[in-house]
This record gives structure tokens, C-alpha cells and sequence, in this order.
């Protein structure tokens, strides 16, 4: 199963998946209704020994898109069941056209992913472009990468060891 | 290839009138002077920051060029280009968004913002103020125009004259959408662009994308 991930140490807030996201999926560049959001966050980088070039001192930027969790909130809270989770691929996907805006899911949503498409009328999310997102392959910096989850989380685990063994050996 | 219809954004700010007209062609230098134009890029807020390019026309007709979210957000805001005339009493801040602009007074940010200092503080207040995640801030400050995240997007004679019109920061809410003439071509045209590099023939994909072709 692959997952999409972000490197917040290498992300420059250029902009290009929000404006290209939203290119692809409503026909016009309007990044505030992207599937992937690039927010700025107050304080130093959790999981990144490195701040990112782009944000002002004290801030740094992440990217908010469907995590497709394993245990999806949303699946649960929508009150029409219009979202399932794909048990082969995990990919958790809608059928917009029968979303009548409750906002059960933006509420329950953990990570703050889901959007409302003003087009559609409906709400949505991160559909992983069909297995092909667009927002990696226009991420010239590569913070945004789609790869295997066991990859992913063995890179991040790595990562947040060497930080705190760096820490360490600096004490 | 289709020539480009701007959609400019007036702002006198003597009057305190600001008006979205269409126009074919930019307003050159006027006979009085005194107009500063800041124009975007056809293909500014499409791609990545290396499009978001703009140009600054100072009111004695010379220009510079810059790269920066602001030419972005202004056009999600609604507007191609500004035109700045006029001179305020008081320092303040313009505010574009939603097809259409207003001054705010620097005086009022204080009171609602706390403490107002010049430099990093004024920064700080403007960012309490008006800051979101589809906001940009560009503040005019002593060495040039630096926009949110740190960036310089014109150097300080810009500033200086924005501050000699009384405008302290050019806020630009980005929340609107920028129609193309075609969208798949320009997704492709992007992917191109970051197989190939931006060779003139990809550059000239992407733009017709944005405008359309038509016969002359």
C-alpha cells in the first residue's frame, strides 16, 4: 500500500501542488479549495530536525491532506454512508453527488483534510489522483513524495531517531 | 495568440475609491506621474513561485521585476493588476479581497493589535491582523517590500514611494479562482515543465493554456 508524505524541512511554500490539485479537480487554479493544503503552523518542527526555508522565525509549514486513516472518522460520521474505504487499496474515497453538506465529516476529521468544493456542493478529499497524484510530480523540491507505507515509516523513524540522538550527543 | 485582457484593480487613494475595470492595455506613466502599477505575470498563481513573477512600475515610469506570492494572491483576489494613485493623510493598509479593496488605518490595527512599533513589530501586527493560510502580507519596510515568509519582492525605492503614498502594506486575501483558457493543457504543460525545464516551447504551451489561442 502506498501512502502520500510530506518533508516539511524541504517545503518552500511555493504553492505549485495546491494550484496544480486544484487545477486538476475543479477546472480552475483556486488553492483554498485544494485537496492538500499547505498551512502555516506556529513553533519548531516536530518530526524535522531542520526548519523549513520558507517560514517566518517560529514557524513552519505542513501539509494537511487525507491521511486515508485506518479506522476512517468520517466513514462512520457521514450520515448518507457515501464514504468508504477501499480495503485493498486503503484509499478512502466519496461519491460527492450525493453529499448534502452536513459537515459531519470536516468536523470528525482529525487532521482538518476535508474541503468544500463550492463547485461540486459537496464536501471532499485527497482521492490520490487514482493511484497517480499530481501534486508529487510537480513538487520540484520533492517534499511530497507517494511511496510505500513500510518505507515511509522506517524513514520517519530514522529521522526521529537520529534528531533525538543528535540532541544527545550535543547535551 | 490571444492578447491578454487585464483586470485592474484602481485605488485612488486621496478619494478612497477603488474600481475593477477591464482594460487591453496597462496605463503608462501619466502626464502628472504619481502612479505606481503593479502588474502580474500571465502565468503568476498557476504553477510554483518560479511563475509568480510581477512587475513594479514606478510613478516615473521605471520598472522592476520581482518574484513572490503576492503576484498570486492578488490574482486570486481578483485583480491582474493595481494601480495606486493618490496620496493618504494617514499611514494604512490595502486590503484586496473578494474583487475588491479598502484602506484600513494603521491607527485602528494599533488599538486592535496591541503594541505597534516600526519594523518587526509592524510585521507582527499586520500577521495578528490579517494573516491566513491564503493570505499574503507584503510590508513596506526601509531596505524594500518584504512579503510573508520573509521574502524581498522589490527593493526600497519601491517602498519608499509606497510609503510615500501612505500605504504602510499591501494585504491580499487569495481565496478566489483563476479561470483558464484550458486546464488540462496547462496541467501538462506544468509536468513538462518539470520534466523538460522551461524551454520557450513549453513556456509557450503554458501560456497559451492559460489565454487560448484564437486567430489575430
Amino acid at each position: 500500500m502506498k501512502i502520500l508524505t510530506f518533508d516539511q524541512s524541504k517545503c518552500d511554500g511555493c504553492g505549485a501542488c495546491q494550484a496544480l490539485c486544484s487545477l486538476a479537480k475543479t477546472g480552475a487554479v483556486q488553492p483554498s479549495e485544494a485537496r492538500i493544503r499547505i498551512k502555516r503552523a506556529e513553533g519548531a518542527a516536530l518530526l524535522s530536525p531542520d526548519s523549513n526555508a520558507a517560514g517566518s522565525p517560529g514557524e513552519v509549514l505542513r501539509a494537511v491532506y487525507c491521511q486515508h486513516c485506518t479506522e476512517p472518522v468520517c466513514v462512520t460520521a457521514c450520515m448518507r454512508g457515501i464514504i468508504s474505504k477501499d480495503p485493498e487499496t486503503g484509499v478512502v474515497s466519496r461519491k460527492t453527488e450525493d453529499c448534502f453538506q452536513c459537515a459531519a465529516c470536516a468536523v470528525m476529521c482529525p487532521v482538518g483534510a476535508v474541503v468544500l468544493d463550492h463547485k461540486e456542493n459537496a464536501f471532499v478529499t485527497c482521492d490520490l489522483c487514482g493511484g497517480d497524484p499530481l501534486c508529487v510530480k510537480v513538487c520540484e523540491k520533492g517534499a511530497l513524495r507517494f511511496e510505500d507505507v513500510e518505507a515511509a515509516i522506517e524513514e520517519k523513524r530514522s529521522r526521529y531517531a537520529q534528531m533525538v540522538l543528535g540532541e544527545e550527543e550535543s547535551l | 495568440m490571444r492578447k491578454r485582457i487585464w483586470r485592474c484593480l484602481f485605488a485612488d487613494l486621496s478619494a478612497g475609491t477603488f474600481e475593477l475595470k477591464t482594460r487591453k492595455t496597462l496605463p503608462r506613466k501619466t502626464a502628472a506621474g504619481g502612479t505606481l502599477v503593479l502588474s502580474t505575470d500571465v502565468l503568476a498563481g498557476t504553477g510554483g513561485l518560479a511563475f509568480d513573477r510581477m512587475i513594479w512600475q514606478m510613478p516615473d515610469g521605471s520598472k522592476t521585476e520581482s518574484v513572490g506570492r503576492l503576484a498570486a494572491a492578488l490574482r486570486y483576489a481578483g485583480a491582474d493588476a493595481l494601480v495606486l494613485s493618490g496620496k493618504r493623510k494617514n499611514p494604512g493598509v490595502l486590503v484586496l479581497e473578494g474583487w475588491a479593496g479598502h484602506v484600513d488605518d494603521m491607527a485602528d490595527i494599533v488599538r486592535s493589535g496591541g503594541a505597534f512599533h516600526e519594523g518587526l513589530a509592524l510585521r507582527s501586527a499586520l500577521r495578528d491582523r490579517y494573516l491566513t493560510d491564503d493570505t499574503v502580507i507584503a510590508v513596506a519596510e526601509d531596505g524594500g517590500v518584504i512579503e510573508t515568509g520573509g521574502r524581498c519582492i522589490a527593493d526600497a525605492a519601491v517602498s519608499a514611494s509606497l510609503r510615500g503614498m501612505g500605504l504602510l502594506a499591501i494585504v491580499a486575501a487569495g481565496t478566489g479562482a483563476l479561470e483558464v483558457a484550458d486546464p488540462q493543457a496547462l496541467i501538462e504543460g506544468y509536468l513538462r515543465y518539470y520534466q523538460e525545464g522551461g524551454t520557450p516551447a513549453v513556456l509557450a504551451a503554458l501560456k497559451e493554456a492559460c489565454l487560448g489561442k484564437e486567430a489575430e
